[in-house]
């Protein structure tokens, strides 16, 4: 009775089968384990509803263990198996079938126990699997106790450190730890022991053979079951290849700024000397060099070869000898440089002389050791200059300092081609504005003579007709007078070097002036004036808004040969002076009006009219130049409106 | 018709202009001018001369060219006005090349005119200095 009792209450599952392998009986725990309850002699070997391998095999249910300890009435001591039950969840299971027999040697059935292992086998997987999360990673995950001493090491470990599990496990964590760094130690260990975890912490470590690691550090406490802290576990990850891509970001940024410099310094118009002075400046900086220079062979205005320097960082008076032109061995062998030139330590290299300058550079003078020297190659493929780096520390110079240098270099080289040709230009220029100049004046010479004996031959008595003629011509002379002065100006508006004298003036007077002078010499058209009339102050050049005045109205006079009206207005606001000039003749197109103030435009199908094109690109200057405005309306065929306006005096001016 | 010029000893009558330009054609043109208009009229056309001539003989009236082969019309200008025996003497710069703000702003002439010039305006400018 107590045992049969013992068997069906036990926490055990337990069940038993005839020889035939009929279910016989099972206890509670046995039907708990399955999941169900087998039919009694109807349901064969097992209460399992699907039987299966340890590896996930299913496992037919006649030749499960207890099938096999019936069918060959062997044993098993603990045969693993994993079994679905009828609510699809799993267990493992290890079973111990064994066979019954009678005295003579009869097989009566068999018994069986289970014994349900599911809790411990997903804690020794969940083992297994940390164990190989924290095997195959790459970043090393190791752990210590309070004491700095280290426990345990991982493959990741081995390969950023360089040190084996053997040399690490009983090692004091400081063994990666540069000197200068080892107080960080502490602070990580008081936060630990704080129960504080440190996260995405960035520092440096040392690995075995002396180099340093960027690394991101992650450190946790490590609790024992009653919560006490033992240890921290460590997480190291190697960020060097970010840090260099940090710093090849920072970099590019750097160069980028580099180039720029440089292109502003070639937009901008700068002299040779001051880009010069920016891209030694600028690469001066980007190397980290203690100082650099920028030599640069260029030719005088009798072709003479000249030698430019800049200094960043260094006194000029160190490269002084430069200036002496007979030096033409120190010359020649800065510029025979054909390729970049980097030494770790020049102390070191075999042509180094402590007598003579190295490349022609004073280095005993400037204390160097490390040592960049970049060719600037011209577009032709001449050495144009040099650009020099040195520093008192050996090895400052890498070689990506070469391919940054090289890119610059020939960016210079560019900026300086430019800086020649522009140089150049300029200069052609400046030669045909003094032609300009100097024809201006010698036409106008001529032209005082003829204008003197004109006038005196006005005042002769003579006939009708030949006073006619005189004044005919006067009037001629008037035209060349003022097309020579157009020409003259257009020099000086092109060289920026047009000269107003502002003052106050009277603009009412002004234009009432020019109006009686045009009706006296014009007899084609009839002026109207209607608008502002009296005194009106403005802040301006008197001769140059006569000018522009007088332009529009020989306009609108040559542009209406068909018309025999122009009309004037003066008005008024609040603080501009507007001068309309409008006539009823040939108009201009949309198309015209675009270009109408620009040099040399000429209107299609206006060549029978003199003219050469100057006028109103002066005439905009001129207002331009008095912060007004020149605005213009016409239509072909209708006529034209030419407007402008310029500030009336304020009283604080 | 034209008056010849006066060499004689009549001097007190008429006031003496000195014209200093080296074009022979524009002088010719202003010596004739001013004689029309019963001016005494000296031409010289280069410094040097027209400082013998000042030795000589103070004139009432100085019109001088700006560009002058053996010198400037400015820097002149600016030596005889720090002259004090000289500086009392009106002097009118003339030139085909400068505008007159300009010149009148660099230098202490009384004067300027512009080439080419309107008869009328520079007789008008002349008798202005004479008054």
């Amino acid at each position: 009775m107590i045992f049969e009792q013992l068997i069906k209450e036990s926490p055990l599952a337990i069940y038993t089968c005839d020889a035939n392998g009929r279910v016989t009986f099972f206890n509670d725990s046995a039907a708990v384990l399955w999941g169900r309850k087998p039919e009694l002699l109807k349901d064969y070997w097992c209460g399992s509803w699907k039987i299966f391998h340890p590896d996930g095999r299913p496992m037919e249910l006649n030749s499960c263990p207890m099938a096999l300890t019936l069918k060959q009435g062997k044993s098993f001591a603990g045969e693993e198996i994993v079994i679905q039950r009828p609510d699809d969840s799993f267990r493992s299971l290890l079973v111990y079938p064994s066979p019954v027999f009678s005295e003579d040697k009869v097989l009566l059935g068999a018994y069986n126990t289970l014994v349900d292992i599911t809790e411990n086998k997903s804690g020794e997987e969940k083992h297994a699997i940390l164990s190989a999360i924290v095997e195959s990673s790459d970043d090393a995950i190791l752990s210590k106790g309070l004491d700095g001493v280290i426990k345990s090491w991982n493959t990741g470990a081995q390969k950023i450190f360089g040190y084996t599990e053997q040399e690490m496990l009983g090692r004091h964590i400081s063994t990666i730890i540069p000197p200068a760094l080892i107080s960080e130690e502490e602070v990580i260990i008081s936060n630990i022991k704080a129960g504080k975890k440190v996260d995405h912490f960035q520092t440096i470590r040392m690995h075995k053979d002396g180099h340093e690691i960027d690394i991101s550090l992650t450190v946790s406490p490590i609790k024992d079951a009653f919560g006490n802290i033992t240890g921290a576990s460590k997480v190291a990850r190697d960020i060097s290849e970010i840090k260099r891509a940090e710093r090849m970001t920072i970099e590019f940024a750097k160069r980028q700024q580099l180039l720029n410099s440089i292109g502003t310094a070639i937009s901008e118009k700068l002299d040779v000397k001051e880009i010069l002075q920016r891209v030694t400046d600028a690469t001066t900086e980007i190397t980290g060099a203690a100082f650099g220079a920028f030599f640069y062979n260029t030719y005088d205005e009798k072709g003479d070869s000249l030698m430019l320097f800049t200094v960043s960082g260094a006194p000029h008076e160190a490269f002084e000898q430069f200036e002496m032109p007979t030096d033409t061995a120190i010359f020649h062998s800065t510029f025979s440089l054909e390729r970049i030139v980097r030494l770790d330590d020049i102390t070191k290299d075999p042509n180094y002389s402590k007598n003579a300058p190295y490349f022609g550079i004073p280095i005993e003078q400037l204390d160097v050791v490390s040592f960049l020297v970049v060719p600037v190659i011209s577009s032709s493929g001449q050495v144009i200059g040099v650009l020099f780096f040195g520093h008192p520390k050996a090895g400052m110079f890498k070689i990506e300092h070469e391919e940054i240098m090289a890119s610059v270099a020939s960016q210079a080289a560019v900026a300086l081609d430019n800086s020649k040709l522009f140089e150049e230009v300029r200069a052609l220029s400046e030669k045909k504005d003094e032609f300009i100049a100097l024809a201006s004046h010698e036409l106008k010479t001529p032209l005082t003579t003829l204008k003197g004996y004109l006038q005196m031959l006005q005042n002769e008595k003579g006939s009708k007709m030949a006073e006619f003629f005189v004044q005919k011509s006067l009037k001629q002379l008037d035209r060349l007078g003022s097309l020579i002065g157009d020409l003259l100006d257009v020099s000086k508006v092109e060289a920026g070097k047009l000269q107003f004298n502002f003052e106050i003036f009277d603009l009412g007077q002004t234009l009432k002036d020019i109006l009686e002078t045009f009706h006296y010499n014009t007899s084609s058209h009839v002026i109207s004036f209607s608008g502002y009339e009296g005194q009106l102050l403005v802040y301006g050049d008197q001769q140059r808004i006569e000018q522009v005045i007088i332009n529009l109205l020989n306009n609108a006079v040559k542009y209406s040969p068909r018309s025999k009206q122009v009309y004037v207005t003066l008005e008024t606001n609040q603080d501009q002076a507007v001068i309309r000039v409008r006539d009823n003749g040939i108009g201009l197109s949309k198309e015209q009006q675009k270009s109408i103030f620009k040099r040399f435009f000429r209107a299609e199908g206006v060549s029978d009219i003199a003219g050469l094109g100057l006028g109103l690109y002066i005439s905009k200057e001129i207002i331009d130049r008095h912060k007004g405005s020149f605005t213009i309306a016409s239509e072909v065929g209708v006529g034209s409106e030419f407007c402008f306006a310029i500030p009336i005096k304020n009283t604080d001016v | 018709m034209f008056p010849v010029c006066q060499t004689e000893k009549n001097m007190n009558d008429k006031k003496m202009v000195y014209v200093v330009e080296d074009d022979g054609d524009i002088s010719e043109m202003i010596v004739l001018l001013l004689s029309n208009a019963d001016l005494e009229v000296s031409a010289s056309a280069t410094l040097s001369d027209f400082r013998e001539l000042l030795d000589s003989q103070l004139p009432d009236l100085i019109v001088m060219d700006v560009m002058l082969p053996d010198g400037n019309g400015m820097d002149e200008c600016r030596e005889l006005k720090e002259s004090s025996s000289l500086k009392h003497i009106p002097l009118l710069l003339m030139s085909a090349h400068a505008q007159s703000h300009l010149v009148i702003s660099e230098c202490p002439a009384d004067g300027f005119i512009a080439k080419p010039f309107d008869i009328y305006d520079f007789i008008d400018r002349v008798k202005l200095q004479l008054a």
